[in-house]
């Protein structure tokens, strides 16, 4: 690939604790009301890596990837479809379970009018999120927020899904050699092309929080970004000397 | 100037027909092929639904199964011979895929619940990693074509499959992959039919795009594919894309049409094409009043009122993820076959758009051809294609 390596200048990373089983308010009311779990989170993570590299949000284009999107709110729907009443849904709830709701929401929240891209690929989604990142980065240059999130998975569809809600966010920016202390350098990005064993996890986009740490850890490593030893997406995290 | 890439291969099907050139006739014959919805649901709602359904997929690839799964899986077939030759030539590890979807596999997913909700268990065989999951339609699809490349699913609402022009674009421009299969699949079902009707904005009949009489629309469902290759023999070319986000509410586009105005001037910049140079265009235009009105000011500020314009809703009915990649392909025929198909249902027009808006086929060489998408999220995007030089 040609693609160019990448300065982190900040990461961001949620999931529920102990006594907070949502992350911190960062929309205004208006949309905090109808926030899924995953808007939520998205905009909490986006919040942290926007103010540790003090990048404004309102003009940061966003690369938002989730395997499996807006599925508590797709859950509610069928709930209604199949429940006791007319089989109606709600409006709101409707045009709050597309793909592209976080990034739609983040964009209204901020008044952001750069064009955002939400995307999915099973155990693979953090691959493409960075693919698409680093793609925009190499073309156009300037800075790019990559977000990868995903809830639970409902029980009632996937009974032993051994599933918890995570999220995590990179603030990606082309030209390390201009940026005067980044986290940390991604290179190499990767795929061996492979096909097997793509959409088996019950949490595909964990390999965002093992990407958060190497940044974090201070060493230079190659990540695996899918499911640990069957992942055909990596990259380098390469430490910059004296950060 | 950016470089342009040549779509040498494309395939179609929808309610015009099963076959792009059932689809291609019927488009230019002006016949719709919108009519009563297929699946139960408590009101009236004309759909764009397959004259027959789509084929069970083959024993290898039946975990994966659901409606948009064999929608997905039949549309490869009349692409198959030009997809084979590009593996061959590129290397399968250099040509990606990325597909545009909204449902994936809820269709399947309502069935399963129904019974769920019914007996209190899942079908035995239900799998929300294959059935259900966007990447289930992924891995299915790398599976049936063989390609190796990177492979992603890009949602966002109705401007899915467009979208996916962008990021192919930028795959080729950036040297990642030299081919890219572009395709966007999306089958009927409860959950979008109920949800536009609890919106308002499904009509009760045969939608009219562009029309003073205009009341709604109808949901249709399609599959479309288009390989674009860095270099090849096609009838056109991927010559520009222009992206933006509105800012301004989940489900009703910006009032004087600021997003729209920016990803077709957006479109018209990234390919050094002039306004006057853009000789039609394929609008969004679902058939709400709120869309058409922005749409038409962002189409009348940047390319003047005399471009003809044209919605194709009103023959497919709106395709949601694949309505980019189906009618990013019309803009294609338009080029290819020489003629403006009639903006199906705008009869009466809506005068007070400022159009021109063709209410019969216009025989025009077109060598520039506009096709907009807009969604819910405010997510915009225009493509333009333009004739081979």
């Amino acid at each position: 690939m040609t693609l160019v390596p990448a300065a982190v200048l900040g990461v961001g990373l949620w999931r529920p604790a102990p006594g907070a089983a949502a992350p911190p308010p960062r929309l205004p009311p208006r949309l905090r009301r109808r926030a899924s779990l995953l808007v939520s989170m998205v905009a909490e993570v986006a919040a942290q890596a926007a103010e540790q590299a003090g990048a404004s949000m309102a003009t940061l284009p966003l690369v938002v990837g989730s395997a499996f999107g807006e599925l508590a709110t797709t859950m509610d729907l069928l709930r209604d479809i199949h429940g006791a009443g007319e089989g109606l849904v709600s409006p709101t709830q409707f045009q709050s379970s597309v793909h592209n709701t976080a990034a739609g929401y983040l964009s209204i929240a901020h008044g952001n009018r750069v064009a955002s891209t939400s995307l999915a690929a099973g155990d693979e989604t953090l691959g493409a999120v960075l693919l698409e990142a680093l793609t925009l980065l190499t073309l156009r240059g300037g800075q790019v927020l990559a977000i990868v999130a995903d809830e639970a998975l409902p029980l009632d569809l996937v009974p032993h899904a051994d599933a918890a809600a995570m999220s995590a966010a990179f603030l990606l920016a082309a030209r390390p050699e201009d940026v005067g202390r980044p986290l940390a350098i991604l290179e190499d990005l990767r795929s061996s092309g492979a096909t097997a064993r793509a959409i088996e996890s019950d949490t595909p986009c964990a390999s965002g929080i093992r990407l958060v740490e190497a940044i974090r850890a201070g060493r230079s490593r190659r990540v695996e970004l899918g499911v640990e030893g069957a992942s055909t997406w990596s990259v380098t995290v390469r430490q910059v000397e004296g950060a | 100037m950016n470089e342009p890439y040549p779509v040498t291969a494309y395939a179609a099907a929808n309610a015009l027909g099963a076959t792009t050139r059932d689809v291609v006739a019927r488009l230019r014959e002006g016949r719709s092929g919108v009519g009563p919805c297929p699946l139960p649901v408590p009101f009236e709602a004309p759909t764009g639904a397959l004259a027959s359904p789509a084929p069970t997929l083959p024993a290898a690839l039946a975990a994966y199964d659901s409606p948009t799964a064999r929608l997905a899986v039949a549309g490869l077939d009349e692409i198959r011979v030009a997809l084979d030759r590009a593996l061959a030539r590129r290397g399968a590890d250099r040509v990606a895929l990325v597909v545009g979807t909204t449902t994936a596999g809820l269709a399947h997913t309502e069935g399963a619940h129904a019974q769920l909700t019914r007996t209190g268990t899942l079908p035995a065989a239900y799998d929300p990693h294959r059935q259900h999951s966007f990447g289930g339609v992924l891995e299915l699809l790398r599976r049936a074509t063989g390609i190796r490349g990177p492979a992603f699913v890009v949602s966002t609402a109705c401007s899915a499959s467009a979208k996916a022009f962008a990021s192919a674009q930028r795959l080729l421009r950036a040297g990642v992959v030299d081919a890219v299969l572009v395709g966007g699949v999306d089958a009927l079902c409860q959950t979008t039919l109920r949800g536009f009707r609890s919106l308002e904005i499904l009509s009760a009949a045969p939608c009219r795009p562009l029309s003073r009489v205009r009341d709604g629309i109808n949901i249709g469902e399609g599959v479309a594919y288009l390989l674009i290759e860095r270099d090849g023999e096609g009838a056109a070319s991927l010559l520009g894309v222009g992206e933006s986000s509105d800012a301004h509410h989940m489900s009703a586009p910006h009032p004087e049409g600021v997003g729209a105005l920016a990803a077709m001037r957006g479109a018209l910049e990234d390919a050094g094409v002039a306004p006057r140079d853009v000789d039609h265009v394929n609008a969004h235009s679902p058939g709400t009043r709120l869309n058409d009105l922005s749409e038409a000011l962002a189409i009348a500020t940047l390319l003047g009122r005399d471009v003809p314009v044209v919605s194709t809703k009103g023959y497919t009915g709106h395709l949601l993820g694949a309505g980019g990649a189906t009618e990013a392909l019309f803009a294609i025929v338009a080029i290819e076959h020489g003629f403006i198909p009639a903006s199906l249902g705008a009869d009466p027009v809506d005068e007070t758009l400022g159009l021109t808006i063709p209410t019969t086929r216009l025989a025009r060489a077109c060598r520039r051809v506009l096709s907009n998408s807009f969604a819910f999220g405010g997510s915009n995007v225009s493509l333009l294609f333009g004739a081979a030089p």
